[in-house]
């Protein structure tokens, strides 16, 4: 009996001595495979960065990843897009023979787009998802599992600059209603008419009647001035719809000062300068020394204001808005620089923060980060404008806040290729000194100030001026001289000419990332 | 009878030490107790190395992934979980200029098992690779020479 007792005592003891065996064993692999999970996740993660990374440098760079990115696509599109072929996979080779993933098999590694869908209005311009997936078995020691980490993050393919269609047009004017009293120009221009249509057989008569020297100062003033009777020789009168568009400028270099785009008023002042020369002219016309000068300066004041009016319809387009196809046109074109447009295009956003640096400091501290940035940012600068200033080499489209903007000699000498595009719809914009890129201006939405445009003194926009609707009031001095965008990149995909000025962004925020137990 | 029960008494309070010495003595001549312990430290080290690296990763992006490579070398010993032993770390960010835009994060621990004996000298690995965002912003892109299309 006791002995009985004994040994079931000590039978009871070898057990839990076995349970305490398989127990701690237990615990020592349960320990091992939690470091090999571990090592499993900094490895998958390696071999995605390594890949990553040779993906963000190729998708700016001419070769095959920068055309399957840029061509064109109609609607959303989810047929799988291996990008793995293209990649160099050198740097996963050498983490892989790493001491602290010896053992680890790699199975599988890719990176390809799953699902890509146009940005609205563009076939080219869109959102994709890239997915990059490591799949690797774990090493012998632990369970004979393989593990995949999947991980996706969204590209953004946008142009830098204004839709290539707008490209032509150094100045352009969606709603130019209010721009000039077209029937008081016209009215002007008809004044001035009917007065040099008298004054040029007058002063045939002249010429006629005299001789010597004074006959040779006639026939130079004559040479001078232009014979309104002659075929084709003064031009129509401009159109005067109720309500119109306007654009042109077209030649590259072509400059136009902002002031006399209002016409009315400029012809008033030649008006106003043609009745104090006809006074003289009145006055001295029996005077043969004076009078074939003062008859050429009067000629002169006149047809410079038929001229004016004859080269303000040679190099702008005023388009009667009257729902015509070339209207809609207009108003198309017009759609393309609303701040709505914008929006979905930017790959940066830099937000205002009470407690932070101000949305300037913001831009220019990733300028300085980047040395030669390229890409679309938002500025939601909301009540300060910000300034731009400086060279900002590369290819941007900034987009200016409610805040407004201040372009104060911004890339006043670019490099060759460089292009700076800023669009604002709301708060002041105002330009300083002379600045090279293309401003695109929408219209302010509900609750956002009104657009005002101001060119400072002496001030000059080499570039485009660009605008859904005449900013009030309009700005009397500044000059806009037509330079088009130079694409960012060469056409990439030989012959598709609207590649050209696209940039695509690999997000830096992750979608989604997930490890699977195959 | 009074003899027989001091046997008994003795034979119990006998069989009582050997039995709970038994498991010890034998998980000790197996070397399971120190695997144990060892597999211990090892678990602590690789979850301190885990946090770590994830530290170092956010370090880089508040930082904005400095191209000057970064070194650090620390002691701290685990006491406070109870573990005997000093762990020395030494870790460093490269940024690979072989491959632009990579960085690595490598961290090396090394301490001394106490009940290890002449192998008493442990290591441990880990590294990650870091991609920097702004990779392929800073290059300018450009255009291979002989390539088809207009190149304006």
């Amino acid at each position: 009996m006791v002995l009985w007792c004994v040994v079931s005592v000590l039978a009871v003891l070898a057990i839990s001595g076995l349970f305490r065996s398989m127990a701690a064993s237990n615990l020592r692999w349960t320990s091992h495979d939690l470091v090999v999970e571990w090592k499993f996740e900094t490895l998958a993660r390696s071999l995605i960065a390594a890949l990553e990374a040779e993906l963000r440098r190729a998708v700016n760079t001419e070769g095959p990843i920068s055309d399957l990115l840029r061509h064109s696509l109609s609607k959303p599109d989810s047929t799988w897009v291996d990008l793995t072929p293209f990649l160099d996979a050198s740097l996963c080779q050498t983490t892989l023979a790493r001491e602290e993933y010896a053992g680890f098999v790699l199975e599988k590694l890719e990176v390809g787009i799953a699902f890509q869908t146009p940005l609205p209005r563009s076939f080219e311009e869109k959102v994709a998802v890239a997915v990059f997936r490591a799949q690797l078995k774990l090493p012998a020691t632990a369970r004979q599992v393989s593990r995949r980490l999947e991980l996706a993050r969204s590209i953004k393919v946008s142009r830098t600059t204004i839709d290539p269609v707008l490209d032509r047009y150094g100045l352009f004017i969606g709603s130019a209603t209010g721009l000039t009293d077209l029937p008081q120009a016209n009215a002007i221009y008809s004044d001035l008419v009917s007065r040099l249509t008298p004054l040029y057989p007058a002063m045939v008569a002249q010429r006629d009647a005299s001789s010597g020297s004074v006959r040779q100062s006639w026939e130079w003033v004559l040479d001078q001035t232009m014979d309104p009777s002659a075929t084709g020789a003064l031009p129509n009168k401009l159109p005067e719809p109720a309500r119109f568009a306007f654009y042109g400028l077209i030649p590259s270099a072509a400059t136009q000062d902002l002031g006399p785009l209002d016409l009315a008023v400029y012809l008033q002042g030649i008006r106003a300068q043609v009745d104090q020369l006809q006074a003289y002219w009145e006055s001295v016309k029996s005077d043969s020394s004076k009078a074939s000068k003062a008859a050429g300066a009067l000629a002169a004041a006149m047809q410079d204001g038929i001229w004016r009016l004859w080269a303000y319809q040679k190099a702008y387009k005023i388009l009667p808005l009257d729902g015509s196809p070339e209207a809609a046109r207009a108003m198309e074109l017009s759609a393309l620089l609303e701040a709505g447009y914008f929006a979905p295009r930017a790959q940066w956003v830099l937000r205002e923060d009470p407690e932070g640096p101000t949305v300037e400091d913001q831009l220019y501290g990733l300028l300085s980060l980047v040395g030669v940035a390229s890409g679309v940012v938002s500025l939601e600068n909301r009540k300060v404008p910000v300034v731009l200033r400086g060279q900002m080499p590369g290819n941007l489209l900034l987009l200016a806040g409610p805040g407004g903007v201040v372009l104060n000699g911004v890339n006043s000498q670019p490099r060759p290729g460089d292009h700076l595009t800023v669009s604002a719809h709301a708060g002041p914009v105002r330009i300083q000194g002379r600045c090279n890129l293309t401003l695109a201006l929408g219209r302010p939405g509900p609750g956002e100030p009104a657009l005002t445009l101001e060119f400072a003194q002496g001030s000059q926009l080499v570039g485009a001026l660009l605008m859904v609707q005449r900013p009030d009031p309009w700005p009397d001095r500044g000059s806009v001289t037509h330079r088009a965008p130079s694409p960012l990149l060469p056409l990439l995909t030989g012959g598709v000419a609207r590649s050209a000025g696209l940039f695509v962004a690999v997000s830096p925020r992750i979608l989604y990332q997930r490890v699977e137990r195959l | 009878m009074t003899r027989k029960a001091i046997s008994f008494v003795e034979l119990a309070v006998a069989a009582l030490v050997v039995g709970l010495c038994l498991p010890a003595v034998l998980a000790l001549m197996t070397g399971q107790e120190r695997e144990v312990r060892h597999s211990a430290h090892e678990l602590d080290i690789a979850g301190i190395s885990h946090g770590r690296l994830g530290e170092l990763e956010g370090q880089l992006a508040t930082q904005g992934y400095p191209r000057d490579p970064f070194r650090q070398d620390r002691s701290f010993d685990l006491s406070s979980s109870g573990r005997p032993i000093r762990v020395r770390e030494q870790s460093k960010i490269e940024y690979l200029t072989t491959h632009p835009g990579v960085f690595s994060i490598e961290i090396e621990y090394t301490w001394t098992e106490p009940y290890a004996g002449s192998q008493a000298n442990r290591r441990h690995l880990a590294s990650l690779l870091v991609t920097d965002p702004q990779v392929g912003l800073k290059e300018r892109p450009r255009a291979a020479s002989g390539a088809g299309g207009n190149k304006n």
